[in-house]
């Protein structure tokens, strides 16, 4: 080892290795870096998204965000599980529904709002606010997302424990997947979230 | 969703070609602006606000 490598003596690996080596060591790392952020520059960005919820406010957070990254040229993936499958259920996506109680911005009480006809009331006013405001529709939606490359998935576990059927779903969803499938692409991806 | 409506439109775009966007979201300023420094292929020549419409001038550049 020569005199002048900066390395701490009792370091023994250091030792081992020349000044030669350890400068070709180096070259090679920042060869690898440069490379590695060459790749991440030009790979294209993966989202997942993983949807639970099927009330009529939640559909929108998975969607939008989904549909939007499409359009950034992203991968999207959005899983849907348990009440989130209704989302993707051609016939339940056009009925879902807003839930009046327990939702403290509501206005009005929520032992007013636990009475009969009052979630349908809540969802008709939010209905009209959507309509009103240009805002797209839940179907809209899933339209647009298909369209623009979104893959949307509904677990097949959660087919089963509803008792659906493929054709239940809108043309293009992917079905026959589960939380392995979803976990892979959450590995892949740069962005995961639980919605 | 002024920025999905707009991909979807500068897609079926020749090159050259300016697109505008008259939107009503106010939102639609940052959002677009957004979309395109992060999306190869098209520049954002101009925005402009004209009463409660929000317009976007884009051209697709390859």
């Amino acid at each position: 080892m020569s005199a002048d490598t900066p390395t701490n003596p009792s370091d023994g690996d250091a030792e081992a290795m020349t000044e030669t080596e350890l400068r070709d060591r180096v070259e090679e790392l920042e060869d690898s870096v440069a490379q590695l952020k060459a790749d991440a520059a030009a790979g294209q960005k993966k989202m997942t998204i993983i949807a639970t919820k099927g009330t009529f406010d939640m559909a929108y957070p998975p969607l939008i965000p989904a549909s939007t990254a499409a359009a950034f040229g992203w991968e999207v993936v959005v899983f849907h599980t348990f009440w989130g499958l209704d989302i993707l259920h051609e016939e339940k996506s056009k009925n879902l529904q807003l839930s009046a109680v327990g939702n403290p911005n509501m206005p009005m009480p929520n032992a007013l709002a636990a009475l009969p006809g009052m979630d349908r009331m809540a969802t008709r006013m939010m209905e009209k606010r959507i309509d009103d405001n240009g805002t797209a529709t839940v179907e809209e939606l899933i339209d647009v997302s298909l369209d623009q490359g979104v893959e949307l998935q509904a677990c097949q576990m959660t087919i089963e424990l509803m008792d659906y059927d493929d054709d239940d779903f809108y043309d293009d969803v992917v079905t026959g997947v589960g939380a392995a499938t979803a976990l892979q692409h959450m590995t892949e991806s740069d962005v995961q979230l639980l919605v | 969703m002024p920025v999905v409506k707009t991909k979807s439109a500068v897609d079926s775009l020749s090159e050259e070609a300016v697109l505008e966007v008259v939107a009503t979201d106010p939102g639609s300023v940052s959002d677009i602006d957004g979309w395109a420094s992060g999306t190869d292929g098209v520049d954002l020549l101009d925005q402009a606000e004209d009463g409660d419409e929000f317009k976007h001038y884009i051209q697709k550049t390859a």
